[in-house]
């Protein structure tokens, strides 16, 4: 029997790019979702649906209830949420009141034996540590960046009611009023290039001379964690796995050391050029092109020499 | 007002959201479940103007997920007094994973959340969610992560208090707690091996004399590989 895969979407490419995630798992993949939502030509094999009862606003608590009663009935071998900022709100909340493990903000995982693994960077330099839950069903929350979209086809999954209605009485929040956020550094993760800077840059003015390589190559300036920890620049530009997943044509790294949890968000770069003093930093172990240097000679030489 | 802060370290946003209880009122706990060493981060905290510090360290909690921890947090909760009005925790820290315990604690305590947090107000609070911006009204009780957006990292630190206000510290029988439900063995989540992560074996090391031979010859590279 096919292991049933469970996604939680909610209409948001974030959540949409979880069929594609659990189809790579190679399980029969369906959704739940809330009210309605048209996934008609998404192949999912059945879309469970919870009664909004005419209640647009969310509530986590309200959701957790909802979905943890109707995931019990469904009862997948895995259950999976999107990790962008609802996910992040609604998942652990769930898991909770699931009193299931979850595994966070996964790229890469897979089922063996009907156990599904994620792979993270672990904390010691050089690892990655596998994980798995004890507890039905399997959560993950699944960073959106690492999966597609995933093609449209004449798949119809099959509408199922839960029986599930989402219930006021387990509200506990209202929403007022919401707006757009300002914008951050969005053009970082569409990028074509990327120059990413680390603790080697030495302190925040560091990151002129990456802005200005960026800007005559047309790229965008990145950092490590360890800029943003220093405060040398703001937690939007951190790539990594508490930062953003980027997949550009090329990623200078420019004095970072190359932390598992840092190249998590860049090694899917088509090609990733190193920059590091240190002919031992780890960074070298992901890079095409490595260059051992100090940044500060090699970078204003690009400049001066990088074609039009 | 009381609030509740549950840290971890100083360095993420949890300094985000003491900063943030530090803003609101000054009956401000500390709270925080690791090894003893973490008596550090209580220490500042106390220093940097919280009225009470609260370390719950116990051998059998080595390797409690993040459920446990926040099973753990929810008893330590409990016998510090229960009568918050208001807890925070940072959204995250340096490792994602600690995003979850805020909202599992408010789902064990059957507490309204907010997550991501960037303003706090008396009623309601402004949290970001996917490039939105959400005012949303909550009634206390209520648990919230901080934004790491949110108050400055740098409060003012007060000296020289440190003897005046210990920490309390707590191990498992204090809180009450089943010891088969936390620490590794009892965390749902399980560490199932460890790999080595593979290096890329066909990277090219550029060298060149000087720099600037350095820099062309990494252009040369790239241009033959039409990435430029």
């Amino acid at each position: 029997m096919k292991e049933e895969i469970l996604v939680f979407t909610d209409g948001t490419e974030d959540s949409l790019k979880l069929i594609d995630a659990g189809s790579k798992l190679g399980g029969a993949v369906s959704a739940l979702i809330v009210g309605e939502a048209d996934l008609s030509s998404y192949p999912v094999n059945n879309v469970y649906t919870i009664d909004d009862n005419g209640i647009s606003d969310y509530d986590t608590a309200m959701y957790a209830h909802a979905i943890a009663d109707a995931v019990k009935s469904i009862s997948p071998s895995v259950f999976m949420f999107a990790a962008n900022d609802r996910g992040r709100d609604l998942a652990p909340r769930t898991a909770a009141r699931l009193d299931a493990g979850i595994t966070s903000d996964v790229t890469e995982m897979a089922l063996e034996g009907g156990k599904l693994l994620a792979r993270k960077a672990g904390d010691k330099k050089g690892e990655i540590v596998v994980i798995g839950t004890d507890t039905l069903p399997q959560m993950v929350t699944v960073r959106p960046e690492a999966f597609d979209l995933p093609e449209k086809g004449y798949m119809k999954g099959e509408a199922v009611k839960t029986g599930t209605v989402l219930d006021p009485a387990f509200k506990k929040t209202d929403t007022v009023g919401t707006g757009d956020a300002e914008k951050k550094s969005s053009s970082i993760a569409s990028a074509d290039i990327i120059v990413a800077g680390g603790r080697g840059l030495g302190g925040p003015e560091g990151f002129k001379l990456l802005r200005e390589f960026a800007d005559r190559i047309g790229g965008e300036v990145a950092c490590s964690a360890a800029c943003v920890d220093q405060g040398w620049i703001d937690h939007s530009y951190l790539i990594g796995q508490t930062g953003l997943m980027v997949r550009p044509k090329i990623y200078f790294a420019c004095g970072i050391s190359g932390s598992i949890q840092h190249m998590a968000g860049a090694e899917g770069s088509d090609i990733i050029v190193a920059i590091n003093k240190d002919r031992d930093a780890q960074v070298f172990d992901y890079a095409d092109y490595k260059i051992v240097g100090d940044l500060y000679e090699v970078i204003p030489e690009l400049i001066k020499a990088w074609p039009i | 007002m009381k609030i509740l802060v549950c840290v971890k370290d100083l360095e993420s946003s949890d300094l985000n959201a003491l900063n943030a209880a530090l803003a609101l009122t000054e009956d401000v706990t500390v709270l925080t479940v690791g090894p003893y060493e973490s008596l550090t981060a209580l220490k500042e905290a106390l220093a940097r103007g919280a009225l009470r510090g609260i370390l719950v360290t116990d051998k059998s909690m080595a390797g409690s997920d993040t459920l446990a921890t926040a099973k753990i947090l929810k008893k330590a909760i409990e016998k510090a007094g229960n009568d918050f009005d208001l807890i925070l925790t940072g959204r995250e820290s340096k490792d994602s994973a600690t995003a979850q315990i805020g909202p599992m604690l408010a789902e064990l305590m059957d507490l309204g959340q907010i997550t991501n947090a960037v303003k706090i107000g008396e009623g309601t609070a402004v949290k970001e969610e996917d490039g939105r911006v959400i005012e949303v009204a909550y009634e206390c009780p209520v648990l919230m992560t901080v934004s790491r957006d949110m108050g400055t990292r740098d409060a003012y630190v007060m000296s020289g208090i440190f003897d005046r206000k210990p920490v309390e510290i707590w191990d498992a029988e204090d809180i009450c707690i089943d010891k088969s439900k936390v620490g590794e063995k009892g965390s749902p989540t399980k560490i199932i091996r460890i790999e080595k992560a593979v290096a890329k074996t066909d990277g090219e090391w550029i060298e060149g004399d000087t720099a600037a031979e350095t820099a062309g010859r990494l252009i040369e590279r790239l241009r033959e590989e039409r990435t430029i």
